[in-house]
């Protein structure tokens, strides 16, 4: 059970309350991107490349022009004149909003058709005419190292090949030595595959550029709006838009997943029509140029190998990773970090040689990627280490639980340095484990499981116990285009004692108008429900990195905390004033301060606020409003133990998930309703790459599933029902021992689901199958194995 | 995206006259599917025109069809062929090598394998009916094929006329990919029926 | 252009529309009814599912002509008299819904589903809504926000709504 310090009324931090945003959305009143209509609006539609790597030779408007409703259609040559047509991407990279001579992949943006109405501009669309000399692409990104690839980025002076970086962790010689002398060493290679991460709203802006007042006022799909915001100044300052001139307003977002931190061109053509024309401009992509064209996630091929003792004692481990970028590096980590957490991948385990390296190298496919869902490249990291974990367990022909208990770092040694530098705050590997095996009753299925094997029958038990690195980040190392990646909030309460609170994040339905509040609530005694939350416009919110990599609990939430403290001192005060006592002489429960010993002699917090503004004691300044900027000291090391089982169709190949129980550890729990609730969703998210998602990709860069009735995204049907559950450790450095979890489940379900497949084929000798796992992979390998 | 076919039939008649038909692209290409010639460069070099519809969607390909190879001897051919869409919207390449045999005075075995390469909408929105598409553009190609050959007593003639024909409505000429999915379709069913095992 | 006379959510709108005009847009763009969302261009999503005569359609996959003398319902007709349907409360109770967006969608499907089927299983349920993508829910609580409305709408007896997070 949960225990919460407020009533159930005041709805502080534990009560699972039910959410405060959700009235508009049941009722259709949600305000997204797309239900923005203003006045003399003008649509934008985007001509793009068949081609994944060609010249354009020439781009014919006149027809296009002629269409009814078009008033301009937009080049590379446009935007040129104005040194708009490329733009810096996250990670100090260049993109190009429009091309000029050349495209890089499939569905690239090449031209924009400006027009009265969305048909008009989409036939304008049609009635662009391109020419092409189509080169040939690459698009293996093993190949594009090869001394004989054509180099992509001619656009870069001096460059002669197609690597973008190298980047290593931990220690090269200790880790050989430890190899050279181990008893077991276990490898293998696998390729998480290019995802997406289809939120099921599109991205899409309306850039409003008012010309007798030199402002901009840009609604969009964005994650960070305040950093948008700068990235615009940046970018068009040149231009006369300064950052003073310039309002980022985020409304209601349809899901984001990291999908909606990256700057995509159409944002930029979309700003400068509007502010060429002086008029509002509207774009909004759909599905399937969303799918091809948006930056997609992972991608990375990963070796991993493992040494250890016979015994099954974990030594070290040794990851090599590529890493296929597609034409420009555009992925949105903090900027020190090319790999992003990835180095998280040493595990859970108690080990202390470890050495991990990456290249990245262009390729003709769309740039990326997004931290889907997971704070930068650990959903990649996990996977490695979470395979690997099982691969050793089949080597020596242990149960894979048992190994990892054996191996865990133990809950007394935390804070525990990990071999590749990261200072894990907090952890009870044990608890979470024991937990999830007791749920789903291990020791019955592994004996159901030797019984159906006997006769047969595939059945295979899949665990996954990973630690997450979450809440970027403290500022000495984090950094986003120079930004530090602190979070804010500013808290005002009203006369009467109701509040609003304004934050530098974006939910994007993870609930923050009712989770922000619990915490304000907790601190303060104020009833969530009378704590108003914004978000999302950058004229009224203070400054901060947003939403993504569950770092808002971490960081806005931490900092809602630290401004509800800085009240209650003040409100503290206030009440020693108003009883005539001194402030030591005063107790606080959520909700009042009343004399020690007398609890009678009370005022409440509304009272306090009250007086702050009609009777503040002499001296002190009046009003009740405060801010603050968390800048944290670490990151936050959630964790997760979770078990799956899963049944294999001997004729078909077809997997069925079964049961799948998963304990998080999230530290303490704001709210376990909404807590739950992101675990559900991320499940689904973390089945979706395990099983069906992928990009794929022809030898000539074509995209085989650009749409949505090619690229499976899970329904309900292929969904199982999740079995959720907790275990709470508190970060000991976080103002309210919370952790984040977001993104847990996403990292954690694909190894649970892919060791469960391997299980179930284990006994045929199968050590590993890249994921998705899907049915025909499944049949090949049991046609192979003659079980077929 | 790539496809790959490979197709052996039979015409009656002698493997000259087929040989004769076959070798001389202003009548072969009265036999292809949404093809026509527009223009003759030199002895092996062509221009033509493709047009394939899929459901609303028109793709018309501009191309250029050059004869690599033609051994009257051993009646052995090699043909390429390299198309844009006159709209930008993707390319579409081919590659075929035809050989006649003789299987008697009157009956001739022509074989052809031919791989298919498409890029661009196409093969992003086709790309799982491609290969079944242009088997039965290729089916299509056999029966006009034969029928030309075997019913008409001047082919030379009719394929001028359908030529004509053509650049008067060029629209027809389109193939209509919508309803050759409906053939894929059944076919589909057909070997996922045939495949399966009686359920008891 | 072609006069179109429908109910939408029991009040008669007549408009023109060009014929290729499909029925999401013209219930967004003329009606401004913007509860109807659009996910995707293929009728995968069901974002802009809304009830035709009755019957749950995609609005994507309709024209706006084919809805001509008929009846229409959107996310916005739902709540009777101020009073949340059954489906809204469910869904709010139940954290059946996270970033909105599928959410009316959903909504919409599952009033057809329970006019069928006041009593499904969660199997049933889950095949219901298998026309309806949700990214952010993972499902589970959809189906207990569904599985309440029926109870609600049958008269039984409510089932608890706290999460069941062990």
């Amino acid at each position: 059970m949960i225990k919460c310090k407020t009533s159930r009324e005041i709805g502080g931090m534990g009560h699972p309350i039910k959410r405060k945003e959700d009235d508009r959305f049941i009722q259709g009143k949600g305000h997204y991107v797309d239900d923005i209509k203003l006045p003399g609006m003008l649509y934008m539609d985007i001509v793009r490349s068949p081609f994944a790597y060609a010249k354009i030779l020439s781009i014919n408007t006149e027809e296009a022009l002629k269409v009814p409703g078009v008033v301009a259609v937009v080049t590379g040559k446009d935007l040129e004149k104005y040194n708009l047509h490329w733009m810096p991407t996250l990670m100090s990279d260049t993109q190009m909003v429009l091309p000029t001579d050349t495209v890089m992949y499939q569905s690239q943006e090449v031209a924009a058709v400006i027009a009265t109405s969305k048909y008009a501009a989409r036939d304008g669309r049609e009635a662009v005419m391109v020419e092409y000399e189509p080169m040939t692409p690459v698009i293996d990104p093993f190949k594009a190292l090869e001394p004989d690839a054509p180099v992509l980025r001619t656009d870069k002076e001096g460059k002669t090949d197609n690597h973008i970086w190298h980047w290593e962790a931990g220690d090269r010689e200790a880790t050989e030595k430890v190899f050279a002398s181990a008893d077991v060493v276990v490898k293998e290679q696998m390729h998480l595959p290019r995802l997406h991460v289809v939120s099921i709203e599109t991205c899409g802006c309306v850039a409003d550029y008012d010309k007798v007042n030199n402002h901009l006022t840009m609604y969009m799909t964005t994650q960070a709006p305040h950093a948008i915001r700068t990235v615009i100044a940046l970018v068009a300052g040149h231009v006369g838009l300064t950052e003073e001139k310039i309002r980022v307003v985020s409304p209601d977002i349809g899901g984001g997943f990291g999908g909606k931190v990256p700057v995509y061109p159409g944002y930029v053509i979309a700003i400068a029509v509007s502010f060429l024309v002086g008029k509002p401009v509207k774009w909004i992509e759909d599905r399937s140029e969303n799918l091809q064209a948006d930056s997609f996630a992972r991608d990375y091929h990963i070796t991993v190998e493992m040494a250890a003792t016979r015994e099954g004692k974990i030594l070290a481990t040794r990851f090599k990773v590529l890493a296929d970028h597609g034409y420009t590096d555009a992925a949105a980590n903090p900027s020190k970090f090319p790999t992003g957490l990835f180095s998280i991948g040493t595990g859970s385990y108690n080990y202390d040689t470890a050495f991990m390296e990456a290249d990245a190298v262009y390729t003709n496919k769309p740039p990326g990627g997004v931290a889907y869902r997971c704070s930068f490249r650990v959903t990649e990291a996990v996977h490695a280490i979470e395979r690997i974990t099982d691969r050793l367990a089949q080597e020596i022909g242990k149960d894979p639980a048992v190994l990892r208990l054996e191996n865990f770092i133990k809950k007394e040694e935390f804070p525990w340095k990990s071999p590749t530098g990261w200072e894990y705050d907090s952890g009870d590997y044990h608890t979470g484990l024991q937990k999830a095996m007791k749920v789903i009753g291990y020791d019955a299925l592994r004996k159901e499981q030797a019984e159906k094997r006997a006769r047969g029958e595939l059945m295979g038990i899949g665990i996954s116990t990973f630690t997450e690195i979450v809440g970027a980040g403290p500022s000495r190392q984090f950094d986003i285009l120079g930004i530090k990646m602190f979070d804010s909030a500013e808290i005002r309460v009203h006369p009467t004692g109701k509040a609003i609170a304004r934050f530098g994040t974006k939910s994007q339905g993870q609930g923050h108008e009712t989770t922000y509040a619990q915490i304000i609530a907790e601190e303060l005694g104020i009833p969530a429900q009378h704590i108003q939350i914004e978000e999302g416009d950058t004229d009224t919110a203070p400054y901060g990195l947003g939403t993504y990599a569950s770092r808002s609990t971490p960081t806005a939430g931490a900092a809602a905390a630290v401004a509800a403290r800085k009240l209650r001192e003040k409100a503290k005060k206030i009440a020693a004033y108003l009883l005539e006592v001194s402030e030591e002489d005063l107790e606080w429960e959520p909700g009042k301060f009343y004399v020690k010993g007398a609890p009678e002699k009370a005022k409440t917090i509304q009272e306090i606020v009250f007086a702050a503004y009609t009777n503040h004691p002499p001296g002190m300044e009046a009003g009740f409003e405060a801010t603050h900027y968390y800048d944290p000291p670490n990151l936050t090391f959630p964790s997760g133990a979770y078990i799956c089982v899963v049944d294999i169709d001997r004729e078909t190949g077809e997997i069925k998930v079964r049961r799948f129980v998963a304990i998080d550890d999230c530290g303490n729990i704001i709210n376990p309703m909404i807590v739950q609730g992101q675990v559900h969703g991320g499940l689904t998210q973390g089945l979706a790459p395990a099983l069906y998602e992928a990009l794929v990709y022809d030898e000539e860069g074509n995209i085989l599933n650009g749409t949505l009735m090619d690229y499976l995204v899970p329904t309900a049907v292929e969904s199982p029902h999740w079995e959720t559950g907790h275990t709470i450790t508190p970060s000991p450095h976080h103002p309210i021992g919370a952790k984040g979890v977001g993104e847990s489940p996403t990292v954690g379900a694909p190894p649970a689901i892919a060791n469960a497949v391997v299980d179930a084929l284990s006994h045929l000798g199968v050590t590993h199958i890249d994921i998705p796992i899907t049915p025909p992979k499944v049949w090949k390998i049991l046609k192979e194995k003659g079980v077929v | 995206m790539k496809a790959n076919i490979e197709k052996t039939f039979e015409v009656n008649q002698p493997i000259e006259k087929v040989w004769e038909f076959l070798s001389n692209p202003e009548k072969v290409v009265t036999c292809v599917p949404g093809a026509k010639l527009t223009e003759k460069v030199d002895d092996t070099h062509y221009k033509g025109t493709v047009s394939l519809k899929f459901g609303p969607v028109a793709a018309s390909y501009n191309g250029q069809i050059s004869i690599d190879e033609l051994d009257d001897e051993q009646h052995i051919m090699k043909i390429s062929g390299k198309g844009m869409d006159t709209k930008g919207k993707g390319s579409a390449g081919m590659v075929m090598d035809g050989q006649l045999t003789a299987k008697g005075p009157d009956l001739t075995e022509v074989g052809y394998k031919m791989e298919i390469s498409v890029s661009g909408k196409l093969a992003q929105f086709g790309s799982r009916l491609i290969v079944d598409v242009s088997n039965q553009l290729a089916d299509q190609f056999v029966s006009s094929f034969k029928a030309a050959l075997e019913t008409a007593p001047a082919p030379a003639a009719e394929a001028a006329a359908v030529r004509e024909e053509a650049a008067a409505e060029p629209k027809d000429n389109a193939v209509n990919v919508f309803a050759l999915i409906i053939g894929v379709i059944k076919a589909f069913f057909g070997r996922l029926f045939s495949s399966k095992p009686k359920q008891s | 252009m072609k006069e179109i006379t429908v109910t939408v959510n029991g009040e008669q709108h007549t408009a023109s529309v060009e014929a290729r005009t499909l029925l999401v847009h013209f219930i967004r763009e003329t009606l401004n009814l913007t509860g109807t969302h659009i996910g995707c261009d293929t009728s995968n999503c069901g974002a802009c599912t809304i009830l035709l005569d009755g019957k749950s359609v995609k609005s994507c996959t309709v024209l706006a002509v084919q809805a001509n003398g008929k009846q229409i319902a959107t996310v916005e007709g739902l709540a009777a008299g101020g009073e949340l349907h059954p489906l809204q409360e469910g869904f709010k109770e139940n954290h059946g819904l996270h970033c909105g967006f599928c959410t009316p969608g959903m909504l919409m499907r599952a009033v057809e589903l329970l006019e069928k089927n006041p009593n499904p299983s969660e199997e049933e349920i889950r095949w219901g809504i298998a026309g309806n993508l949700c990214r952010c829910t993972g499902y589970n609580n959809i189906v207990k926000s569904i599985q309440y409305a029926a109870a609600k709408m049958r008269g039984d007896e409510l089932p608890d709504t706290e999460p069941e997070f062990v």
